[in-house]
Formats: C-alpha cells, structure tokens, sequence
C-alpha cells in the first residue's frame, strides 16, 4: 500500500478479466441482461483493487476510469471466449428469432437472413459486435468503477484538497 | 463545460427511453427499424413478452424492470440539478446505494428463489428507485473524468509551448 496515485494497468485486468470471463461463458453470461450486471460487477471489483493499494483519497474520476478500461479489456476477451462457442450463440439467435413473432408483425426476411449470417462466423461482423461490445461494456465499466470506489474507496473524496497545514509550517513562514 | 456535459447525458438517457417506447410503435407501424431496436437492446435485457409492458399490443423495447431502470435514471438526471452542484464531484455515501438498491435486489432474490412472483409495477418501481440513484454516481464521475484529462491536455501543452521556446532559444 502506497501514499500515491497506484497503477490502473493491473487492477484494470484483473477486473477485465473477471468481465471477459463471466460475460464470454455460456450461460453464465446470461447474467449480463440484468442490466450488464457481470460488467458492473468487474468494473466494481476493479475499482476495489485500485482503492486498496492506496492510503490517499480516490475521486469519482480515478473510478471511472479504471472501471473503463476494466469494460473495454472485458469487451475483447469476451468477444475472444465466444469464437469457440458461436455454435451455441447460433441457438439464441434462432430462439431469438422465433420469440420476434410473438411480437406482432412479419419479420423482414432481409433482416432473418442478416441475423441468421450473424451467428456465422465473419471477421466484419465480429469487428463490429467487438466495437458495439466495447462502447456499451466502457459505459457499464465507469458506472461500475464509480460505484466501486463509493463503495469501497471509504475516504471522503473531494474535488480539490488542500494540503494540510502543519503548525511547524506555519511558523516556519 | 459542465453544462455541456450534463446535457450530453441527459440526451443520451432520453434517446434511450424514447428507444424503448418507440421500438412497439414503429413495430406497429411493420417497420424494420422496430427489430433493429428490439435487437439493440436484447444484449442487455431478456426481453421476456411477460415480463414487460406493452404498447400496441407490443412488448416495449426492454422488460418492466429495466424499463424502470430507464426511465428512472432520465427522472435522476432530470432531479439532480436541484440536489445538488454540477460543480460537487463528491460520490454519496455507499450506504445510500446499498439503500436504493435493496428494493429491487430483494425484489430479485425473492422471483429467483421463486418465494414469490412480482407484478410487472412492482418491477418497474424497484427499478426506478435503482434507476433515480445512479447520475448521482455516473455525473460526478464522468465530470471528474473529464476534467482530469483536460487538465492533462492543458499540461502537455505548457510542456509543448515550454519545449518550443526552449528550441527557438
């Protein structure tokens, strides 16, 4: 534990994995329709790694980014751990698809066709779930990472504190 | 700046609300954007018919209980101007997210554990009460995050200008 500004690098991937991992497993990963509750819970997690190196007060800000960088490491290695398992990805998409009806109105058939492609591999397709997965889990991630330090940082955060004053200084001026 | 920001996510939250309204509407409407919305949103929600409140005779976007989180996060943003400071970047008290959580947590274990089955209201209430806490984390800390990479702009720049006379000298 130090009196300075720790390293994000490692509590970052550390809590980025714990992302990547929770959120790329099947079924497991079904935990992230409850509000990304996999990648709040990373991000948090991150943000308690961060704070506990740490004796020095941590702002909403140093939350925020850990927790980011926590959802954009998460994003890519589970995105990485759901290459092996688009088989069974390919079966939510079909049970996706047979829910749309209960919806009301015909499916567009263009549409079925560019979902049914989706759960195929393409290098395009997985380029663009790996942005969209990275933008929506570096959102959750700062949430997450604020939330993290509120909960485990315990210091009162302050926007901009003073230095303390000892009273040898003083009388030093 | 602060402003700036602020409104950046309020529109954010509002697009997301109007999203989810929308997507049954435009369902109604037989126009393909309505999947699109549907499809946008399914990674973060089950999209259970039962689970959620429907327009149209359509399921909406999301389920009840994100719903609620949706729109309670919008009335957060909304409110938080006059709790407080768009200059105040300190976090509230942990113990107030334990509190406005606890409805909608206990709400959760209580359908998981199957000892009872909320309405969807009840749903959508617990996941407003969550929904109204979270800008009172996600504005200070977005503000924060914000400022402390202008500051790092603001001082590379010294050292570039710094550097640069340096040179010419």
């Amino acid at each position: 534990m130090t009196n300075q500004k720790p390293d994000i690098f490692k509590p970052a991937l550390i809590g980025g994995l714990v992302i990547g991992l929770l959120s790329g497993l099947p079924v497991i990963q079904l935990g992230n329709c409850f509000c990304c509750l996999w990648v709040i819970t990373g991000a948090a997690f991150a943000a308690y790694l961060f704070s506990r190196e740490t004796t020095i007060s941590l702002k909403a800000g140093d939350g925020a980014i850990v927790g980011m960088f926590s959802g954009i490491i998460g994003a890519v290695i589970s995105s990485i751990i759901n290459l092996p398992f688009r088989t069974l990805n390919q079966k939510i998409v079909a049970r996706f698809l047979e829910k749309l009806p209960e919806y009301g109105g015909e499916f567009p058939q263009d549409m079925n066709l560019w979902l049914k492609r989706g759960a195929e591999f393409s290098l395009p397709l997985f380029m663009l779930g790996l942005v969209i997965s990275v933008i929506i889990y570096a959102l959750f991630g700062a949430l997450g990472g604020i939330i993290g330090i509120s909960l485990f940082g315990k210091k009162k955060i302050s926007p901009e504190t003073p230095p303390p004053t000892t009273p040898q200084s003083d009388k030093e001026q | 700046m602060k402003k700036l920001i602020y409104f950046s996510i309020l529109t954010v939250a509002f697009l997301c609300v109007t999203l989810i309204l929308l997507a049954p509407y435009l369902l109604h409407l037989k126009s393909k954007y309505g999947f699109l919305i549907y499809f946008i949103f399914s990674p973060l929600c089950h999209q259970i018919s039962e689970r959620s409140f429907h327009l149209f005779s359509s399921p909406l976007a999301v389920c009840s209980r994100c719903t609620g989180i949706y729109f309670g996060l919008l009335i957060g943003i909304i409110l938080y101007p006059f709790f407080t400071s768009l200059k105040n970047l300190n976090l509230p008290s942990s113990k107030i997210f334990v509190l406005f959580s606890l409805p909608m947590g206990g709400d959760v274990f209580g359908n998981i554990l199957s000892l009872w089955t909320s309405p969807n209201l009840i749903r959508f209430l617990t996941g407003i009460i969550f929904g109204i806490i979270l800008p009172f984390y996600l504005i200070p800390g977005i503000m924060d995050l914000v400022r402390a990479s202008l500051k790092i702009n603001s001082n590379l720049m010294k050292i570039r200008n710094e550097n640069k006379k340096l040179e010419n000298v």
